[in-house]
C-alpha cells in the first residue's frame, strides 16, 4: 500500500498526512535531504498525532514516505540530542513505536521501514564502534546521524 | 633543534605525505600505506649522523649509493622506493636528500625507535645483537634489538628483575600494566639453562619467552624501551633523545593493555619527549578524542585531573601521576590519515579534531578506524527493522 493511503487507513493518523516534508517542524526539516525530493510521498508528525491518546508516552517524532526504485520505504525519524545519556530514551521511543504501530497503523507498519535517529545538535557519542551504537542497532535504530538522506 | 614538519613526495607508494608534528603525532591508515616507510625516513632525516655512524661501525657499506643505503637501512629490496628522478623529501619546508655521510666521531641519538617487529628481537628470551641479524633486515629492528640487549646487559641498570620494579614507572602505571598484561606475574632474568634469558614467573614455574602470551611478548620489548626513556631518580630523560617513535603500539594487545601503553605515552610527553606513534587501534583514537573533549571543557584543574585519570580507570592516583597525566591537556596532538587516493598513490590528510559530527567522513569516521564497525551496526539495524520480531 502507498504511504498516503496507509496513513489514512489508520484511525489514529487519518488526516495528519502532509505533502513533502511539511509535517516536520521548520528546524527539523533542515535535518532531512533527499536524493530526489520529487520522490517524497508525504510526511506525518507522529508525536503530535499520538499526543492526545498517549500524552505521557515516549512518542516517536515523524515518519516520511519515499518512493525508492522498487517500492516505497518509510523512514521513521527521531530528532533528539545525540548524547550517550539519551540512548536509552531513544530506545524507549523505538519500543513504543514498535508496540503501537501494528495496532494503530498496521498498513503503514507493513511498508519497508528504516528507523533513524538524527542529532538535534552536536553528536557527542564516540564513533561507531561504541557499545551504545551497537545497542541502538540491536533495537533496529540507525544513527545518531547528522542528517537523514532519503533514498540513499 | 626541533623540527615541526616532514614531507615525502613520490617515495615508494607515497604520492604525497605531509605531516605537521605536534607534541604527540599519530599516523593512522590501512595496511601498506607507507606509515613505517615515512617514520623510518623521518628518523633518518633528523638522526642521519648517528644512524650512519652506527651502520658504519657494524660494517655496513654503501659507498654514497643512495639505493644501496636504503636497502641496508629500510631492508633488502627497499632501495627502489627512491625514484631518482621524482622522489623528494622536505624537512620544515626545506628540500633535501638523505644524508649518506659517516661522521668521524660518535654522535648521540636524537630518536628512539621502537619498530612494529619488536617481538622478533627476542630469541630464546634474550634480545639479539645487531650482528646476528641478516644484512637484509631493517636497521630499525636490528638497532632496537641491540639497544635493548645493551640495556639489559648493563649492570648499572640492575635489570635482574624486569617487572615489577619499585621506582621504575609511576605506581599507578605499574598497577595498570600489571592488571592489563602481567596479572600478578613477574619478569626476571634467569640463568638456569646456562645462558641469560627473561622468564615469566607464574605460580611455582618460570615460563620461557615463547610460551608467554602474544601480548606479553609484544609488550616486554616496549616496556624495556620505556625504562630506557623514563630513567628514575632525578634524571627525567635519556640524554640527547628528543623524539620517540613507536610503531603499532597496539600489536597483540587487549584494549585494556593498549590503554596502559598510552598511559606510558602520556608519561613520555610529560618528560618533554616528542612522541610519534602509528596505530590501527580505534581505542587509541577513542582516548585521544576523549582527551580533546575534556580539554575543551570549562572544568576545575581537579576535575580535569580526575577526568584524565578516570579514562585509565586509575582510582586514587598519586599526585605525581595525576599531574603527569593531566599535563597531556596542554599538549598539541596531531593525527594524520594516510590512505590510497586517486592515481593509486598514498596521500595524507590531517584529521586531528576527530569530530564525530564532522561532515568529512575521514574525520568523523576516524580515518576508517570506526567506519567498518559502523557499516556492521547499520546492517544490523536494517535487518532488525526488517525482522518479523519487530
Amino acid at each position: 500500500m502507498k504511504f498516503k493511503n496507509a496513513v489514512n487507513d489508520s484511525d489514529v493518523f487519518k488526516g495528519h498526512c502532509k505533502d513533502g516534508l511539511k509535517a516536520l517542524k521548520g528546524s527539523d526539516r533542515n535535518l532531512v535531504k533527499a536524493v530526489d525530493s520529487r520522490r517524497i510521498s508525504g510526511s506525518l508528525d507522529m508525536d503530535e498525532a499520538w499526543r492526545i491518546e498517549y500524552p505521557n508516552a515516549p512518542r516517536w517524532d515523524y515518519c516520511i514516505g519515499y518512493d525508492l526504485n522498487g517500492g516505497e520505504v518509510v523512514y521513521y525519524l527521531e530528532v533528539h540530542p545525540a548524547e550517550t545519556s539519551e540512548v536509552s530514551s531513544v530506545i524507549e521511543k523505538a519500543r513504543f513505536l514498535r508496540k503501537r504501530m501494528p495496532l494503530d497503523a498496521h498498513s503503514l507498519w507493513d511498508i519497508r521501514r528504516s528507523l533513524v535517529w538524527v542529532a538535534s545538535g552536536r553528536i557527542n557519542i564516540p564513533p561507531k564502534h561504541a557499545r551504545k551504537r551497537k545497542q541502538l542497532a540491536s533495537e533496529g535504530i540507525k544513527g545518531p546521524e547528522r542528517l537523514l538522506t532519503l533514498g540513499k | 633543534m626541533s623540527f615541526s614538519r616532514f614531507r615525502l613526495e613520490d617515495v615508494g607508494q607515497i604520492g604525497e605525505v605531509d605531516v605537521e608534528f605536534g607534541d604527540l603525532t599519530v599516523l593512522v591508515g590501512p595496511q601498506a600505506t607507507g606509515k613505517s616507510l615515512f617514520l623510518q625516513l623521518f628518523a633518518h632525516a633528523i638522526d642521519s649522523a648517528s644512524i650512519n655512524r652506527t651502520m658504519d661501525r657494524y660494517g655496513l657499506v654503501w659507498d654514497e649509493d643512495l639505493r644501496m643505503f636504503l636497502n641496508l637501512y629500510l631492508g633488502d629490496g627497499m632501495g627502489q622506493v627512491w625514484k631518482l628522478s621524482g622522489s623528494k623529501m622536505y624537512l620544515d619546508g626545506k628540500k633535501f636528500v638523505p644524508d649518506l655521510k659517516v661522521p668521524e666521531e660518535d654522535v648521540s641519538d636524537r630518536t628512539y625507535y621502537v619498530p612494529a617487529q619488536r617481538a622478533m628481537v627476542f630469541r630464546d628470551g634474550w634480545p639479539q645483537p645487531f650482528g646476528s641479524y641478516s644484512i637484509k633486515d631493517p636497521f630499525a629492528v636490528r638497532f632496537f634489538s641491540e639497544r635493548t640487549r645493551s640495556f639489559l646487559d648493563n649492570p648499572k641498570h640492575d635489570m635482574e628483575q624486569v617487572f615489577p620494579i619499585q621506582g621504575k614507572l609511576k605506581e599507578g602505571t605499574r598497577d595498570l600494566l600489571d592488571r592489563a598484561v602481567f596479572h600478578g606475574s613477574a619478569i626476571s632474568q634467569d640463568r638456569s639453562s646456562g645462558r641469560r634469558e627473561l622468564r615469566l614467573s607464574a605460580g611455582e614455574g618460570k615460563i620461557s619467552f615463547m610460551s608467554w602470551s602474544t601480548g606479553q611478548r609484544e609488550f616486554v620489548p616496549l616496556l624495556l624501551g620505556m625504562y630506557e626513556l623514563l630513567p628514575g631518580g632525578r634524571i627525567s630523560r635519556r640524554s640527547g633523545v628528543e623524539w620517540v617513535i613507536l610503531e603499532e603500539i597496539e600489536a597483540g594487545l587487549h584494549p585494556e593493555a593498549v590503554f596502559s601503553v598510552m598511559s606510558m605515552v602520556l608519561e613520555l610527553l610529560d618528560r618533554g619527549y616528542k612522541v610519534v606513534i602509528s596505530t590501527h587501534s580505534p581505542y587509541v583514537l577513542d582516548l585521544l578524542w576523549a582527551i580533546r573533549s575534556i580539554k575543551g571543557l570549562t572544568l576545575s584543574s581537579e576535575d580535569k585531573e580526575r577526568a584524565v585519570c578516570g579514562l585509565f580507570d586509575i582510582s586514587d592516583p598519586a599526585m605525581s601521576l595525576k599531574k603527569s597525566m593531566s599535563n597531556v591537556l596542554d599538549r598539541d596532538v596531531r593525527i594524520h590519515l594516510l590512505r590510497y587516493g586517486q592515481g593509486g598513490m598514498v596521500q595524507s590528510k590531517e584529521i586531528s579534531s576527530l569530530d564525530p559530527a564532522s561532515e568529512d567522513e575521514d574525520v568523523s569516521g576516524w580515518g576508517g578506524l570506526s567506519g567498518y564497525s559502523g557499516q556492521v551496526s547499520d546492517l544490523v539495524a536494517d535487518f532488525v527493522s526488517k525482522s518479523r520480531r519487530f
